[in-house]
């Protein structure tokens, strides 16, 4: 997708989310009937709810290299990220949320022979509609199911090794368009709050006639809210990626899975503002299985509003 | 919806497709070939002449060694198959097709590796097909001289000293390197003199096989 084509994609998208009616409420927490303080993606929707969301993360990753021989060298190629997502999701009804989010990604990688690369560049825009499938009741519902059905779209260019080949692992999207199918179950239970999560993406073919393989997600967070304005989190975030294909052929040094362990704080920076919620976590790797490469800790801190 | 939000989608869309690279460059060795200059008639060890009207050599690939005998055994034990992911810094110089009657006396770039930090001891050059045409005397007789020879073979070609690529070769200036590989075709008919004509060809690529030698040296700051 060339850069005139990544735009319109990008107008497309956010002039519809922008083109939102606002939402003439005060409070969105009262609004849902339940103080409980939720993260991107995990809100309880009400009609013409819009919120704006940007969250840093951080996170290293190595791959490892084939060398001369064929000798395999562990984390020879290193990669330290830090990337902004600014989200905005806007509920036309009460049983649904459009979102979309795009990153704006800082890479520093130290390539096998030393070589060393700095680059700024977006990400693939993520676009999703979820779908309350079930909710036992209209305010302050305790269970909530929702459908999520989704779409990442190849805004990221291309990315290319100091000897013009093209490292997967590197990139800052996948050149493809992603389609994704998901669903959320969320409990609210007075101080307690649990969120579990499972999508599925299945890229389509991108860069360099490769498909990337299957992504299968599940996250089970908790969350306990001693005080109206702040929160603990704990949760387990696992994927699996299958196998890449490349010219028709299966890949078998790529994909796996990896386990995450979480925790994170949850707060009102503003005690008075319930529409400005904060969060910071620190996620580390607790079984990996990647053939390919080692994951570290995600450092992420983000800020959400509601309007 | 507030001006904020829409301020935002316009940065967003302000950066749309945008990409803004930086590079230091690490270890690198430009590898180029280079024939001596050949004479229209060239004079063998045994005094006798051999007149060429083609001679080449293709060259498939040219990695680098590692000095390390065990790193170079697992080597052997492992996996032959190249990653799709294209992390494979070690890789080999491309292929390149030398007309030595034409490229004699020049310097033919086949490209740069990006190697690993480490010590190397050799080059590895993969021979892919020797074609040669012309007469030789021989016998006191001219023969023809005619054949065409795929060799794949993979040869090994020592430094005359390990070649250090780490990263305080880098710090200091000296990432940068290049590798020539040299050699002198006329010396791929000695001793053909008195050899039958089954025997002829494999003499000369025998003598092909030992003709090559490497020059190493660092280049910092060039731009050669």
């Amino acid at each position: 997708m060339d850069l005139r084509t990544r735009a319109g994609v990008l107008v497309g998208a956010l002039a519809a989310l922008a083109a939102a009616p606002s939402a003439a409420r005060a409070c969105s927490t009262c609004t849902v009937g339940d103080p409980t303080l939720t993260v991107t993606g995990t809100e309880q929707p009400f009609q013409n709810r819009v919120r704006l969301s940007a969250v840093l993360r951080h996170r290293r990753e190595t791959l490892a290299a084939l060398g001369t021989d064929g000798v395999r060298v562990p984390d020879a190629v290193r990669l330290r990220e830090n990337r902004v997502e600014l989200g905005l999701s806007w509920a036309p009804a009460d049983r649904v949320v459009l979102a979309a989010t795009l990153p704006l990604i800082h890479q520093r990688v130290r390539y096998a022979n030393l070589a060393r690369t700095e680059r700024w560049t977006v990400g693939d825009l993520d676009l999703r509609a979820r779908t309350v499938l079930y909710r036992d009741r209209r305010l302050a519902p305790r269970h909530l199911l929702s459908a999520v059905v989704g779409l990442e779209l190849p805004t990221a260019p291309e990315l290319r090794d100091p000897a013009g080949r093209i490292i997967f692992d590197l990139q800052a999207g996948s050149g493809s368009v992603d389609p994704l199918v998901g669903l959320l179950y969320s409990r609210f239970a007075g101080v307690f709050s649990a969120h579990v999560t499972s999508t599925l993406r299945v890229p389509t073919e991108g860069y360099a006639a490769t498909r990337l393989g299957p992504t299968a997600q599940l996250s089970v967070a908790g969350q306990v809210q001693p005080w109206t304005v702040f929160g603990l989190r704990a949760s387990l975030d696992g994927r699996l990626d299958g196998r890449e294909v490349t010219g028709g052929a299966r890949v078998d040094d790529t994909g796996g899975g990896i386990l995450f362990g979480t925790l994170g704080v949850i707060a009102l920076p503003v005690p008075r503002d319930a529409d400005l919620v904060v969060l910071a976590q620190l996620s580390v790797p607790l079984v990996e299985r990647r053939r390919n490469g080692r994951e570290g800790g995600v450092v992420s801190a983000g800020v959400t509003h509601d309007f | 919806m507030t001006s904020e939000p829409r301020g935002a989608a316009v940065a967003l869309l302000l950066s749309a497709g945008a990409a803004c690279v930086g590079y230091a460059p690490g270890l690198e060795v430009a590898v180029s070939y280079e024939a001596a200059p050949m004479t229209l008639a060239v004079l063998t060890d045994d005094g006798g002449r051999v007149q060429l009207d083609t001679a080449e050599l293709a060259i498939e690939a040219l990695e680098l060694v590692p000095c390390d005998a065990w790193t170079a055994a697992l080597g052997a034990l492992g996996p032959a198959r190249a990653w799709a992911h294209g992390v494979v810094e070690g890789e080999s110089a491309g292929g390149v097709r030398l007309d030595v009657l034409h490229d004699g006396g020049t310097s033919v770039a086949a490209g740069v590796l990006r190697p690993l930090p480490g010590r190397y001891c050799a080059a590895r050059l993969h021979l892919e097909r020797l074609a040669i045409e012309g007469r030789a005397e021989r016998g006191g007789r001219w023969t023809s001289l005619a054949f065409a020879r795929a060799l794949d073979r993979d040869l090994r070609v020592p430094f005359d000293a390990p070649m250090d690529l780490d990263a305080d070769a880098l710090n200091a200036g000296f990432g940068r390197n290049a590798l020539r590989v040299r050699f002198d075709a006329a010396e791929w008919f000695d001793g053909i003199g008195h050899l039958s004509e089954e025997r002829l060809a494999e003499a000369i690529v025998t003598n092909v096989l030992g003709s090559f030698t490497l020059v190493c040296n660092p280049r910092a700051g060039t731009d050669e």
